[in-house]
């Protein structure tokens, strides 16, 4: 029954994880040879930088993903949020307040989608397509498709501070993580999501109330899709309709890097997320210093995203021939 | 010279084996039944005839010819058919669509000939007198009506024998009354018709002949003048109980743990009233579709329920989810450990924790990683689950009895006072079995109510001190385990029908 022992398990290290240190090793190596400028302070800053709103936004969808959902709203909300956030401002409405009110919101579109999909019996991916179509049409709507900005003096110096040398996005990103990381261990709400990712039926059952379990699961993805954009207007001083295009397809593509299964809930976690959105971030920062166009930036998101499916199912069919 | 001959047939799955050395002549023009318990093998010997499975020795013959059917398809082509339990009916498409399936008349080109698929339709549910219209969506249909589109589908491929396994477990009276119109006129256009239930009112009814199995053998085939209930009552059930069972309940003290008064739900069960006591393992015992599970799901909050009280401890109680039966000590051990109770692809540890995650945590809401991994080690130890250093093993590596085993690991750590265990030995090997026995004995020892819900006569009378029976969703009788014998249960069960013959 030593079934766990092989080449599949180097100890208590997952084949998975593994695979994505090595391949961060390579992409690094490949990119400090072809470029000196690679391994610098600002272009590691650049790194971050371009990368940072997903990041934030992986650690909602790694729980959405392991409850076996998917939330494409994200894409919708980060704009929203920053538009949103924007207005308040203008019409001189305190930063806390106006951003409390942004992440409240975004709450309730959460909760509505899990209204939805649940009233309706609908897929997520049904549900959070229709609802990010309709949000992405009113950010339209509201700024008649140009930038807002012009906002208030002391909401734009937010971007110019520094904490210990780092920007606020870093400073919040770094907390969230770090949050997400010891709850995902340790928690019993985090393991709750396993467990009805892993098996519904078995989960209410066990006395799980698994409605509420899916709820919590959206608002959180809405409110840190939020938080990701009011960042951004932070980071730009401005807002606008344009942000977060296709981050919700590059945000589930990290999450399926990261070892997440689309295809199956209760399988995932938040350790392997921060690795996946380290490699996202390495690859797309190669492409820009590579000079390749950033019109393929898309073509390779897809491509990864089918290539990580791969190996992680590739990984489970291995397995299963073994034992 | 019979015309289906199922001459020494015998087939294992693993080590399991499931029918021996089965020989049964059926004959043109007859409505030949197969009754047996759950489990006798009554479905596995006709899938051996449809092609399904293949057996691993012994041959079937047709008009005195060997068959050799490796697949479904080829025993189309020997002229046989099966109208499987669960219909495989696609909701979506049209009544005529359905019983053309992936055999629709085509024009030249391989175009699908529309007009004469629902003509062709037409005249099938004609043949055998259902009132379908062809252009009908399947799934609108009643469940009656989506049988009779399975059976047209059969006999649009000329077939001669026609099976039916549990044919009547979802109809209605009057949808029975007019399967049994057309099986009889079937028959007499001289098909051989092969009925399986466990109804006996309906076998003795409409059987020419019928044969009963019990543990995968053949006990006899009896005419229709022999066909009394009575005996093909003690053919299905005539065996001996082994002494692998623990002893009963040392002292009963009666106390009531759960009360439960004229409960009802529409369509599964009706007017059900027992009680569970503290210090005993009741047993609950109905074939499938008694309405065992479903009056269990009720009680524990998984379902509604339409009337009647439940009183835990002398208080009345009507629990909306599981959760708060839990919180009561109530726990519901599932039949289905697959799909209702374990997480197959997360380890033995998270398993056992999944009922009782609250009592796992220290500071509100973190989990106490040293307290699981107590807990998992306890029940490992004490329940004997292989291998020992199994804790961060995947469930799904475990061996049958050993997942059974973590699954009541689960439930135990959640401290019940009232514990439903659903067929808590399907599925597992003997041993293991055993073992389980005594462990639900154990509990009851200590003071906790099990309620055992099983369709295994000597299971029921070799684990239980009481014994609850249940029929077609209703509560038959409620005897005492002194002296019972598994014809007594059974007579209990079909008391209604032995009334009326």
């Amino acid at each position: 029954m030593n079934k766990r022992k092989g080449i599949l398990s180097f100890g208590r290290i997952n084949f998975h994880y593994l695979v994505l240190i090595v391949m961060i090793f390579i992409v690094t190596a490949a990119m400090t040879v072809y470029s000196p400028y690679f391994l610098t302070v600002n272009n590691l800053q650049v790194l971050i930088d371009t990368f940072i709103m997903e990041a934030v936004m992986a650690l909602g969808m790694t729980m959405v993903i392991i409850s076996g959902g998917i939330d494409l709203t994200v894409a919708g909300i980060l704009p929203f949020s920053s538009i949103i956030l924007a207005l308040l401002l203008m019409r001189e409405v305190p930063f806390g307040i106006a951003a409390v009110l942004v992440l409240l919101a975004a709450a309730a579109i959460g909760c509505l989608t899990n209204l939805l999909r649940r009233s309706l019996n609908l897929h997520p991916m049904v549900v959070t397509m229709a609802i990010a179509a309709v949000i992405k049409g009113v950010d339209l709507t509201i700024t008649g498709g140009s930038a807002v900005s012009g906002l208030p003096e002391s909401f734009t110096r937010l971007g110019a501070v520094r904490i210990l040398g780092m920007p606020v996005s870093w400073i919040v990103y770094i907390i969230l993580a770090a949050v997400f990381l010891y709850f995902s261990k340790n928690n019993r709400w985090f393991l709750q999501v396993f467990f009805v990712g892993g098996n519904e039926d078995a989960a209410k059952l066990s006395g799980i109330k698994v409605e509420a379990l899916y709820r919590n699961v959206y608002v959180i993805s809405a409110v840190l899709a939020a938080v990701a954009g009011i960042l951004t207007a932070i980071t730009y001083s401005s807002a606008s309709y344009s942000y977060g295009t296709n981050a919700d397809l590059r945000v589930i593509t990290t999450v399926a890097i990261g070892g997440t299964s689309l295809t199956h809930g209760g399988s995932g976690s938040i350790a392997g997320t921060l690795l996946g959105t380290l490699f996202m971030a390495i690859i797309y920062n190669a492409f820009v210093m590579s000079g390749i166009s950033t019109y393929y930036q898309d073509v390779v998101t897809g491509v990864f995203l089918i290539a990580a499916v791969l190996l992680s199912e590739g990984i489970k069919v291995l397995k299963e021939r073994k034992s | 010279m019979s015309y289906l001959k199922v001459d020494h047939i015998t087939k294992s799955f693993g080590n399991n084996k499931v029918l021996t050395d089965i020989s049964i002549d059926f004959e043109k023009g007859e409505i030949h039944s197969l009754i047996g318990e759950n489990g006798a093998g009554k479905s596995t010997l006709m899938k051996i005839i449809g092609g399904i499975y293949q057996a691993d020795s012994g041959q079937i013959l047709i008009d005195g010819k060997p068959a050799n059917m490796r697949d479904p398809v080829e025993a189309y082509g020997h002229g046989i058919g099966i109208v499987h339990q669960e219909l495989s009916i696609a909701g979506n498409m049209t009544a005529a669509q359905n019983v053309f399936v992936n055999n629709e008349p085509v024009k030249k080109c391989g175009f699908i000939d529309w007009n004469r698929l629902y003509a062709d339709a037409a005249a099938e549910f004609e043949k055998i007198g259902a009132n379908i219209d062809p252009k009908a969506i399947a799934g609108t249909l009643s469940v009656g009506m989506q049988q009779m589109i399975e059976i047209s589908k059969v006999l649009s491929k000329d077939v001669n024998v026609l099976i039916l396994d549990e044919p009547t477990s979802a109809l209605s009276d009057n949808e029975i009354e007019n399967l049994f119109r057309i099986l009889l006129e079937l028959k007499e256009r001289g098909k051989l018709i092969i009925f399986i239930s466990h109804k006996l009112n309906e076998i003795t009814r409409i059987s020419d002949r019928v044969s009963v199995l019990r543990d995968g053998v053949c006990t006899g085939t009896l005419d229709r003048e022999d066909m009394e209930v009575q005996t093909i009552i003690r053919m299905m059930v005539g065996r001996s109980i082994d002494a692998l069972y623990p002893p009963k309940a040392k002292r009963r003290d009666n106390k009531k743990a759960l009360t439960i008064e004229h409960i009802s739900r529409k369509g599964k069960f009706s007017d059900v009233s027992f009680d569970i006591r503290y210090g005993e393992i009741t047993g609950m015992f109905g074939l499938v579709g008694a309405g065992r599970t479903e009056c269990a799901f009720s009680v524990f909050g998984a379902d509604k329920m339409d009337e009647g009280q439940v009183y835990l401890d002398g208080k009345q109680v009507r629990f909306k989810n599981p959760a708060q039966a839990i919180r009561e000590g109530l726990c519901y051990l599932s039949e289905d450990r697959k799909a209702l109770g374990l997480f197959v692809d997360m380890t033995v540890k998270e398993n056992t924790v999944a009922a009782c995650l609250k009592s796992m945590c220290r500071y509100g809401e973190f989990l106490d990683e040293n307290r699981i991994r107590e807990n998992t080690e306890n029940y490992i130890k004490e329940l004997d689950i292989h291998p020992e250093d199994c804790r961060n093993y995947k469930v799904r590596n475990l061996s049958g009895g050993n997942q059974q085993k973590v699954l009541f690991a689960k439930w135990l750590a959640a401290k019940p006072k009232i514990l439903i265990v659903d067929e808590p030995a399907r599925g597992v090997d003997v041993g293991a079995k055993t073992m389980i026995h005594h462990i639900l004995r154990q509990l009851a020892d200590t003071g906790m109510a099990v309620w055992m819900i099983s369709s295994e006569l000597p299971e029921i009378l070799g684990v239980s001190d009481r014994v609850i029976v249940m029929h077609e969703g209703h509560c038959r009788g409620i005897l005492e385990n002194v002296g019972l014998t598994e014809e007594d249960i059974m007579r209990t069960a079909f008391r209604e029908e032995v009334r009326h013959e």
